[in-house]
């Protein structure tokens, strides 16, 4: 069996799913070249217009028609993702046309193709990208049945199934044409009715070819697409791109196609690579590394969503390019003891857009730095799993903590006999009343920026602070709650 | 699994989106580790609620509660995050092992806060989230738009997480349970031992909102 499936007006797909502003207006497609240029597809909305119309014809029948080009990024990205979800019914497939593709089905289970074509359809569907299939005992009569298939058709019976099809199936010559309407042969039943041997005599070995390719015969070996070995996708943007939207809605795409391609072969991904091309000729790259690997699109999007959302280029971006590169998906079970992330994707998705939020450096599992010098801290990526408690052997802690002010809030300080014993600041004022003697600390004499100061540990009114002396006055330097 | 299978499932789960608190799960208790804490609270935080620790003094002892709060789903390798509005968490009388489950977010302002909080109040991987606004002025503290509470309970019943504000005067409108850090620490409780400390702390449990809808205030 071989099935061959066929997205209608490709070029015209391919092109709406990446210019979605102009699903609204009546489109048409052009093909060729300034005056000898034509109308090959149009969008429903273009009434009027027909396909094989010039441009001044189907301008003259519709004058909000938009006539665009083929996109050839837009249909390489189509065509990508056709053969991705065609390879999810076998390995053997064949690209035979833009938006098409034969697929030998030699040792797929028939009883599952239902359902698994269903779930081909609605996947293209999700992306856009309608499809018809034709199944057929061989690749010539699943071909003919993809002309007929809404969206699907199977051949059981080739004979009842070819006896009512025109003839213009055959893609006849206008010679060859002519031929058989003068003969009144305008279906490939009547043909095949019409004796072999005669049309051989008649038209030579083309007139054979004709009566066998009518009767449904012949059967060439496909020539399978070799599997990918980059799954990359890139984009030249026809307008340099200043906002955010239409790139995300081009990653989005990229990341729908990057998925479907991964996930076929039963892997995911776990690192990313985003290469931007700028206006002013330079190149913005970035490398993401996923916390496991996946083949959701969503996610994958998600990361570079959070990423670009906050990201300034110094110029318009000209060029797009998105390479995932695969491994395998581990599936694991959860342990008795685990406490790993319940939803790793929404965690890392969650700290990305936290980091847009408040900034990369004010995010994260803090660490002290590695130094005395008080308040240096360290903010480092959380663990994917929160590690056992190691029961360390230290001294008991004593006291309160302490609520850092940040900056430290400076004070004027009266002293009596060396101590504190007034003090006013922002926070207010009053009596002071020495808790703990002073501590003094001192460090980095070596380095550029050396540290002294002395803390004291005090009480005013019903508050404790902690106030700091150094070179540079008196400071609030926190609250002991 | 047949058609009329998923319909029925498709259906609870929209019910569910829609309707959150109506089929709600048993909330958990979080142990504080703080004794009086854990009294007025029934066992600890609550998950699916908002509660307010309110610090009308300056040492209460509130930061020492969530010190305390942070050691235990330590030992449990509960994850945590800390929206500090303020930046006023200080790392000195923990070890890098004491904070590996935390996540400290910095903000410079207050809707920096509140939208960092809507982040991670939807994030199932958190047990707990506590957001310190102590540091900024009530009269600022006071301008919060009550939608802002309605979106974190709301985010709190979807996500079974338990949700501390830290604040220094009322300010939660919605909050399930509201404590009082009301006693000042004294001098002395400087050179004590810490655990000894947490038991010295004593709350008041302001205002006990029950699922069932009945309030209750003390």
């Amino acid at each position: 069996m071989f099935a061959v499936i066929q997205i209608p007006e490709f070029s015209l797909c391919a092109l709406l799913r990446f210019q979605p502003m102009l699903r609204r207006e009546p489109v048409g497609v052009l093909a060729g070249e300034g005056r000898r240029a034509v109308v090959l597809y149009v969008s429903p909305s273009a009434r009027g217009v027909l396909p094989g119309m010039t441009a001044a014809q189907a301008l003259a029948e519709c004058p909000a028609l938009q006539l665009v080009s083929p996109s050839l990024s837009a249909e390489r990205e189509a065509g990508a993702l056709l053969l991705a979800a065609a390879w999810t019914l076998s390995p053997r497939v064949e690209p035979s046309s833009s938006g098409t593709c034969t697929v030998d089905l030699s040792g797929v289970s028939l009883d599952g193709l239902p359902m698994q074509l269903q779930a081909l359809r609605e996947r293209l569907a999700a992306e856009d990208l309608p499809v018809r299939i034709g199944i057929g005992p061989n690749q010539i009569l699943a071909r003919y049945a993809v002309q007929t298939a809404d969206p699907e058709c199977w051949v059981s019976e080739p004979r009842a199934f070819l006896e009512k099809l025109p003839i213009s199936l055959l893609e006849l010559t206008p010679e060859e044409e002519r031929l058989f309407r003068d003969l009144g042969l305008r279906t490939l039943g009547s043909i095949t009715a019409f004796p072999r041997a005669a049309l051989a005599n008649r038209l030579g070995a083309r007139g054979d070819e004709l009566w066998a390719r009518a009767a449904g015969e012949g059967n060439r070996p496909i020539q399978p697409a070799p599997f990918p070995v980059r799954f990359q996708a890139q984009v030249e943007l026809e307008e340099p791109v200043e906002t955010l939207e239409p790139l995300l809605f081009t990653v989005r795409r990229f990341c729908e196609r990057l998925a479907v391609e991964v996930g076929q072969f039963g892997n995911g991904t776990a690192r990313l690579a985003l290469v931007l091309t700028l206006d002013d000729e330079k190149t913005y790259a970035r490398q993401f590394d996923l916390p496991e690997p996946t083949a959701s699109a969503n996610v994958l999007f998600a990361v570079l969503e959070n990423h670009l959302s906050a990201l300034q280029t110094d110029a318009a971006i000209v060029a797009l390019s998105l390479e995932v590169f695969p491994t395998r998906r581990l599936e694991q079970q959860e342990g008795l003891f685990d406490t790993g992330l319940k939803d790793a994707p929404m965690f890392y998705g969650t700290l990305g857009r936290l980091a847009a939020v408040v900034g990369t450096e004010n995010v994260g599992t803090p660490r002290h730095g590695d130094t005395h010098r008080p308040d240096v801290i360290v903010l480092e990526p959380p663990a994917p799993a929160v590690p056992a408690h190691v029961l360390a052997a230290k001294p008991e802690p004593h006291g309160p903590l302490l609520r850092r002010l940040r900056p430290p809030v400076p004070a004027t300080v009266e002293l009596t006999e060396a101590r504190p014993s007034f003090l006013v600041s922002s926070l207010g004022e009053g009596e002071v009343t020495v808790v703990r003697r002073p501590f003094w600390s001192n460090g980095e004499w070596w380095a550029p920026e050396p540290w002294a100061h002395e803390e004291w540990d005090v009480q005013i009114g019903t508050g404790l602070y902690r106030l700091r002396h150094g070179p540079e006055g008196w400071f609030v330097d926190g609250i002991y709650d | 699994m047949s058609p009329e299978s998923d319909k029925v499932v498709a259906l609870r789960r929209l019910l569910d989106e829609r309707f959150p608190a109506a089929h709600r799960r048993a909330s958990r208790g979080i142990p504080t580790g703080v004794p009086a804490l854990d009294q007025v609270l029934s066992g600890g935080l609550h998950t699916g609620t908002l509660t307010e620790f309110v610090s009308e003094e300056a040492s209460g002892g509130s930061q020492s509660s969530i010190g305390s709060l942070l050691l235990s789903t330590r030992l449990a390798r509960q994850r945590v995050a800390l929206i500090d509005a303020a930046g006023n968490f200080n790392l000195e009388g923990f070890d890098d092992d004491g904070l590996a489950h935390l996540v400290w977010v910095r903000c410079a302002s207050l809707s920096e806060c509140w939208r960092a909080a809507d982040l991670v109040v939807r994030d199932p991987n958190y047990a707990v989230v506590v957001i310190d606004v102590r540091g900024w002025p009530e009269r600022t503290l006071l301008r919060t738009r009550d939608s802002i509470w309605v979106r974190l309970q709301r985010a709190a019943e979807q996500a079974e997480t338990a949700i501390v504000i830290q604040t220094t005067t009322p300010l939660v409108p919605n909050a399930a349970r509201r404590v009082v850090f009301a006693q000042p620490l004294n001098g002395e409780a400087l050179t004590q031992p810490r655990i000894a400390l947490l038991g010295t702390i004593e709350v008041e449990l302001q205002r006990l909102r029950v699922r069932e809808g009945r309030e209750n205030s003390a």
